[in-house]
């Protein structure tokens, strides 16, 4: 039998619902799990063990004497650090918010919690969200546990490091620019960016208001599916199509992304191209779809990005710039130089952008692209992490709204995950993540973990 | 870009004090909004509407 920090957020679930498991149990797995595994991958910035033995105990009591609330009850959930958590700092992985404290949970994390999870730490992030690895921080960068000398993607880096380490099952991330997306492609799991609106910000630190998104990082499908359940008030069951698999599903390949547009690591275009015929072997019917080409999406997804962060920020750039880290402050800076004009040309081709997306959904249900170009580089290579970071297809979906899931599709020669996107019409997560299960079921990825020595 | 076009833009944005601290920092900023801005779209379409647009609050 696996430990308990090895489950599944849906193995451990059912366990705890069949009484095999105690959410005690379960949480204290995962705490030895940190222990053992946190000093050298740095995911943690804060642990909150205390309240989670006490939501955890109080879980296992009320599932003793009535049952589990969701599929949720008893689970420890990481939250990253730029979302409220009641009565701890949420300090945004950054020295300006040291002293920050928390009144009340983000709604997300207060969903969450009346669904019955339980939180034992807060998580690194880039600075702010918006920063890079740094090492002039209060708090040291989350590492890559298929290889710590390797970036793990980021923002919500410390999520992506915790659910792949098996230090809990799930945690939750931000995706502004694709944030969720990025370390789940370099962590080799499932991040789901929902549709934008779809589950609240309020409590979540902004990046850029038009463009944050909250989503879950887990190790499956099923588990992202069932965090979204939770995170969204329980409005629908996005987990109610998994199992029908991928036949009949019409999929757009947008080639050009990673082809001309940004021509990826050969690694990866072969993975994409293999995960392309594997999904067409399981009877979805693949085309080749074009879209305007990812520097349009890119340019208006910075312009608007950079545009409302600064308007957060204005105030700290001025008067104390030395408390962000040096990559923070280069990233930040440019904000308060973007003319109204840029700004209204932004959010004026974003319709344009939005529409061109929308077309494409009148020919396919979804869309298949590229996440990463390349598998995840060393974390001290300031110029390879500079490089690198801006190659990628996520931002598409934040500047139209829609929902994207990145998954993994195989590993490099140096042992590093590669990674595909899926993404669907607006409010359709359920058949988003149906393709994307109907992919990770057929293909060998899913159960491989990190090589972690503990 | 020339110093005094560059200390305008500077003091016209609020930053002088942070480019006095972080001169180059300053400077790269004002550089990467001018290549960004080259890559920016530009419709000439006079009815394109932004996203997100606004609408008056219902009761």
């Amino acid at each position: 039998m696996s430990a308990p920090h090895q489950l599944s957020l849906a193995e451990a679930s059912t366990q705890i619902a069949a009484r095999k498991l105690s959410p005690v149990e379960l949480l204290e797995d995962c705490l030895a799990r940190i222990a053992a595994q946190d000093p050298k991958l740095n995911a943690v910035i804060r642990l909150t063990e205390e309240e989670a033995r006490a939501g955890a105990q109080a879980a296992e009591e009320e599932i003793a004497r009535s049952g589990p609330r969701s599929a949720l009850h008893g689970i420890p959930v990481g939250i990253k650090d730029i979302i409220d958590l009641a009565g701890h700092p949420t300090t945004c992985h950054s020295r300006q918010r040291l002293d920050h404290r928390a009144d009340q949970d983000a709604t997300v994390v207060a969903l969450l919690r009346a669904a019955g999870a339980v939180f034992p730490a807060k998580l690194a992030t880039h600075e702010f969200a918006i920063g890079g690895p740094a090492f002039d921080l209060p708090f040291p960068p989350a590492r890559n546990p298929w290889n710590p000398a390797h970036h793990p993607g980021g923002s919500s880096s410390g999520s992506g490091v915790a659910v792949a380490a098996r230090m809990m099952p799930t945690a939750l991330g931000t995706d502004t620019g694709g944030s969720v997306r990025h370390p789940a492609s370099h962590c080799g799991l499932v991040g789901l960016k929902p549709t934008y609106g779809l589950v609240s910000r309020e409590g979540v630190f902004p990046l850029a208001f038009s463009l944050d998104h909250v989503g879950p990082l887990t190790r499956t499908v099923q588990d992202s599916a069932l965090m979204l359940n939770a995170m969204s008030g329980g409005r629908e069951d996005f987990s109610r199509d998994l199992g029908r698999g991928l036949k009949g599903l019409r999929i757009g390949f947008v080639r050009h992304f990673h082809e001309a547009d940004m021509p990826a690591d050969a690694e990866m275009a072969e993975a994409l191209e293999t995960a392309s015929k594997l999904m067409e072997a399981e009877g979805a019917v693949i085309s080749t779809i074009r879209l305007p080409p990812l520097s349009e999406f890119a340019a208006v997804n910075r312009t608007i990005l950079q545009s409302e962060a600064a308007v957060v920020h204005e105030e700290w750039l001025k008067t104390r710039p030395s408390f962000y880290a040096g990559v923070t402050r280069r990233r930040l800076l440019p904000g308060l130089f973007i003319p109204a004009v840029d700004l209204m040309h932004a959010a004026r081709d974003r319709t344009r952008l939005i529409a061109a997306v929308e077309t494409a959904f009148n020919e396919v249900d979804l869309l298949l692209t590229a996440s990463s170009m390349d598998p995840a580089c060393r974390i001290d290579d300031e110029e390879a992490v500079e490089r690198t970071y801006p190659r990628q297809a996520r931002t598409p979906f934040n500047v139209t709204g829609h929902p994207a899931v990145t998954v993994m599709a195989g590993l490099s020669s140096g042992g590093l995950p590669l990674s595909l996107q899926l993404a669907s019409p607006s409010f359709s997560e359920a058949l988003l993540l149906r393709a994307a299960e109907g992919y990770e079921r057929a293909a060998p990825w899913k159960d491989r973990a990190p090589p972690l020595d503990v | 870009m020339d110093d005094a076009t560059l200390a305008a833009l500077i003091r016209a944005a609020g930053l002088e004090e942070t480019a006095r601290e972080f001169p180059d920092d300053v400077r790269d900023a004002l550089a990467t909004v001018a290549r960004q801005r080259a890559a920016l779209p530009r419709s000439s379409h006079p009815r394109l509407e932004p996203t997100p647009g606004y609408l008056a609050p219902r009761r």
